[in-house]
């Protein structure tokens, strides 16, 4: 332990220190939880604000004015840029806040276009594809290589699931001859079978948040059980 | 100094003004038939020109060239009187009834003054009766009052009064007389006293205004409408009683003070006004007024015939009206409650200032505009049920408890988080127990135990080429390294095994120091050296945006946002200098610990990579997310790896244990102990659901 270098060695006695004063939540909200937050919340930040310097603004903003000298800012690929995150620092500001909006609506319709877009061909035509399998029996999955009952009863419940799902976000409801309001009998149904496709959903992903934590707590455990028995052993061994 | 009193605002003012200095209000009224060219004791240069419409009229009238005749007025008048006189409405002019005649006295006696009635009867709703009957000549047989020898307390006036009539008046005024009320005559001596004094003082020469009996409406003032002459025969009709219930014929009238008249030969009206002390006609006490056919003019003045009267007297018997009691109980009191209390005449306030300044007894306005008045709601009619009284408690309960001081309450005391300490307690001790200790408590899954998914995964391993670059995507913040590195650390390993260059990317600013902390540690296994066998493309901001277009054309993306220049220009290394398009690449690889970025990927990913495999290394809680787009008919995710067993048993296919089976132990312990708690936790909660059941 002690062999690491000095900024090592202090690096990863910190880690340890940090990771403890997490730990310290299991007791209730402390200072030392406090003080370990803040230092990760500050820490991520200066990060990223030194990364997109470094990693963007610098290379993409500054260094082709440096080299390409006054010219190169009316340069289109370099003058649409400023003249955006000029607009878009704008927004700093309450009384110039509406000149930001042109930066900031590119940003979120190119975004929600891209997205949009993505979702449509890469989830929705799928799973409807999915849900519209065959039910024969004689049929083969081509991933799995199922057939048989088996492969029909995976396609009944993926259809099922897909169904149930959508009629659990229907909230339509159609007033009856009676002039009561509420879901037909069948989407009623539906719906609760959508019900619980989603909380097995979310079980499932719970159970994979659970998992994932566990490992990590391992980790930790481990890491600071090292760095613990390893300052130990230096002790042991400087004595 | 004499003083006059103006008529409008009762505001003194000297006798020598004309109008009043309050008001402007004439105080010295112009008299009305012109006599000989002189009005009364106005000077003639007072009296406004004649119009010429006027002097028409007067020419007109024969015998009379600019002088109206006093006992004959224009035309209309003397329809007006034409029409007042049928032979229904009254006896006509001269002519005594019968019944009068009989009590009259003989022509050598003195004749007592007619009753004006009978000279002039009541005209019609409209017809300004004072006018008819100052127009009327007089009778014959009735002798006017003369001007200025009388006053309305005067024997004279009074030796005038048939006795008949005073009888009969007597009676009437005590039968309305009620115990404990006032006599009528009372009043009226009280406003005799009142009125006719300031009226003799404000006009001591002058035809003095006649009072208004009370309930009688005040007379508007004269307006300077028409002309002057006729005024005083335009004089408005009788006053109207507005809140006497019947009319009060003029034979049973109280006496109304005389008044004078302007001068001699204005048209003298015979008044029937009796004082009180007055005698009355000799013989009248014997005379039955229910015995008496009045006339019918006389009987609907009266206030109706017979049948009325027979119903006053059934009224007068009748007994007092009762309200129901649920009528009674709806009747609002607080709103019809008094808001001006009535004071007694004397202590009444005078009017100090504008228009009715100087009256006693005037309606003040502010109480009844400004000053807070009962709701208009009965509230106190509301119907109280217990629980109102219970609200009503409560609400003062509560108001008792705001106006006291609230005692400082002791410092509460903190519970302490047992359970969080239990539960974290457990968990730490069965993650800990095992790390410390190196217990194998859990063995290691046998190939046969594997996941299904490696085979897969390995098999797209085995196809991704050599010759370029595979792309790594750093998705996941450092957070997440302890559980990432564990399941892409295999991953890793088996792709430098394979010796397939790799380029590095990070979608999230801390991915690069991931990106470069993993490749280290298996480089130096492999012998892989930064620059040949991977690279750093660094850092790609713009989310899913950026994402579709560095796969669309990754060295256009990398370049627009500046690439790495740490790295120089990494697009001519020979792994990465035959890339154009992100299907170029050998294989695309996601390390992702986020659900929405890693389905963005995907999605964006899968449309643009052809034949490019891209696999996935997730963690445990986004597995579920992107498992339909590996189980998909045509998927767009080749190969999936998530969650520590996945990782020890891709270590074991590579035949290098690393971080997952040194985690294993102390993973399995922490999933034995969490989901004891879940199984505790539920049995709990359904316990107490039955307990709770149980009692219902």
């Amino acid at each position: 332990m002690l062999s690491l270098p000095l900024s090592e060695l202090i690096g990863t006695i910190a880690a340890a220190l940090l990771t403890l004063m997490v730990l310290s939540y299991l007791l209730g909200d402390n200072v030392l939880f406090r003080i370990a937050v803040h230092i990760f919340v500050g820490v991520a930040a200066g990060y990223a604000g030194a990364t997109a310097w470094r990693g963007v603004l610098e290379p993409a903003l500054i260094e082709p004015i440096r080299r390409g000298g006054l010219t190169a800012i009316f340069d289109p690929l370099t003058l649409i840029p400023v003249l955006l995150i000029l607009m878009l620092l704008l927004k700093l500001s309450p009384a110039t806040a509406r000149a930001g909006g042109l930066p900031l609506a590119l940003l979120v319709g190119v975004a929600a276009a891209v997205t949009v877009g993505g979702a449509i061909s890469g989830t929705v035509l799928p799973q409807a594809w999915a849900a519209a399998e065959s039910l024969s029996p004689t049929e083969v999955s081509p991933l799995t290589g199922e057939t048989g009952l088996e492969r029909t009863i995976n396609v009944a419940i993926v259809l099922l699931g897909t169904l149930g799902t959508l009629f659990y976000f229907r909230f339509a409801a159609r007033r009856s001859s009676g002039g009561v309001v509420g879901r037909p009998a069948l989407g009623v149904v539906l719906a609760s079978v959508g019900q619980v496709f989603l909380a097995l959903t979310f079980g499932a992903m719970f159970a994979g948040a659970i998992s994932a934590s566990l490992v990590v707590l391992a980790e930790r455990v481990q890491f600071v059980w090292g760095v613990v028995g390893g300052l130990l052993a230096a002790g042991t061994g400087a004595g | 100094m004499d003083e006059i009193r103006c008529p409008m605002c009762s505001t003194l003012n000297p006798s020598e003004a004309d109008v009043c200095r309050q008001c402007g209000a004439r105080l010295k009224p112009v008299l009305g038939i012109p006599t000989g060219g002189k009005t009364g004791p106005l000077e003639a240069g007072d009296l406004p020109p004649v119009p010429d419409w006027l002097n028409r009229i007067r020419s007109d009238l024969p015998g009379e060239e600019g002088e109206a005749p006093a006992s004959e007025g224009p035309d209309w008048l003397g329809r007006m009187r034409e029409a007042a006189t049928p032979g229904d409405e009254g006896p006509p002019a001269g002519e005594v009834p019968e019944w009068l005649k009989e009590d009259a006295p003989a022509p050598d006696e003195p004749a007592p003054s007619a009753p004006a009635p009978r000279t002039a009867p009541p005209a019609p709703a409209g017809k300004p009766a004072a006018a008819s009957s100052t127009a009327e000549p007089p009778s014959p047989s009735l002798t006017p009052i003369e001007p200025g020898t009388s006053k309305p307390n005067e024997t004279s006036m009074a030796g005038e009064t048939p006795e008949w009539l005073s009888r009969i008046r007597d009676r009437e005024a005590k039968a309305r007389q009620r115990p404990g009320q006032e006599p009528e005559e009372d009043w009226l001596a009280r406003f005799r006293d009142e009125a006719i004094p300031s009226a003799a003082q404000a006009k001591p020469d002058k035809k003095e205004a006649r009072p208004e009996p009370p309930g009688v409406s005040p007379k508007p003032p004269p307006k300077e409408a028409g002309p002057a002459e006729l005024r005083p025969m335009a004089r408005p009709p009788a006053p109207v009683p507005s809140r006497a219930p019947e009319p009060i014929p003029a034979a049973l009238q109280p006496p109304i003070p005389e008044t004078e008249a302007p001068s001699q030969d204005l048209p003298k009206v015979p008044a029937l006004i009796l004082d009180s002390g007055g005698t009355a006609t000799p013989g009248a006490e014997d005379i039955d007024l229910e015995s008496i056919q009045l006339p019918e003019w006389m009987s609907d003045l009266k206030g109706g015939g017979p049948e009325e009267a027979a119903g006053e007297r059934s009224r007068r018997d009748l007994a007092p009206a009762t309200i129901p009691a649920w009528l009674e109980a709806m009747r609002p009191i607080d709103t019809f409650r008094s808001v001006v209390e009535i004071q007694p005449e004397e202590e009444q306030s005078v009017e100090a200032a504008g228009p009715l300044a100087g009256l006693r007894g005037v309606l003040l306005a502010e109480p009844v505009v400004a000053m807070p008045r009962a709701p208009g709601m009965d509230m106190g009619r509301v119907d109280v049920t217990d629980r109102h009284y219970a609200q009503a408690e409560l609400l003062q309960k509560m108001l008792e408890e705001e106006a006291h001081e609230a005692p400082v309450a002791p410092g509460q005391r903190r519970r302490l988080p047992l359970l969080r300490w239990v539960v974290g307690a457990a968990v730490l001790l069965a993650v800990a127990i095992p790390a410390v200790l190196g217990a194998t408590w859990f063995p290691v899954p046998s190939p046969e135990q594997w996941p299904p998914e490696l085979v897969g995964f390995r098999s797209v391993m085995g196809r991704i080429p050599t010759d370029r670059a595979s792309l790594l995507v750093f998705d996941y913040e450092p957070g997440y390294a302890g559980e990432m590195e564990a399941v892409l650390g295999p991953v890793v390993d088996d792709l430098m095994t394979r010796g397939i260059p790799l380029a590095t990317l990070a979608t999230r600013p801390a991915g690069r120091i991931l990106a470069e902390r993993i490749l280290a540690r298996y480089s130096s296994l492999h012998g892989f050296a930064a620059g040949e066998g991977f690279l750093h493309l660094g850092y790609l901001p713009g989310g899913a945006t950026a994402a579709q277009a560095f796969l669309a054309a990754p060295r256009q993306a990398w370049e627009s946002v500046g690439g790495a220049p740490s790295e120089g220009d990494v697009w001519v290394s020979p792994s990465l200098a035959s890339i154009q398009t992100a299907s170029d690449f050998g294989a695309v690889f996601l390390f992702s610990a986020g659900a929405e970025s890693a389905r963005t990927w995907v999605e964006q990913a899968g449309p643009l990579l052809d034949s490019t495999p891209l696999l996935a290394v997730v963690s445990a809680g986004v597995e579920p997310i992107l498992r339909p787009y590996y189980d998909s008919q045509a998927p767009p995710l080749d190969a999936i790896a998530s969650g520590l067993p996945m990782a020890l048993a891709y270590e074991g296919a590579n035949g290098r244990q690393a971080d997952a089976l040194s985690r294993w132990n102390p993973y399995g312990s922490g999933m034995l102990a969490a989901e004891a708690l879940l199984a505790g936790g539920t049995l709990y909660g359904l316990a107490g659901w039955l307990t709770r059941r149980r009692p219902a």
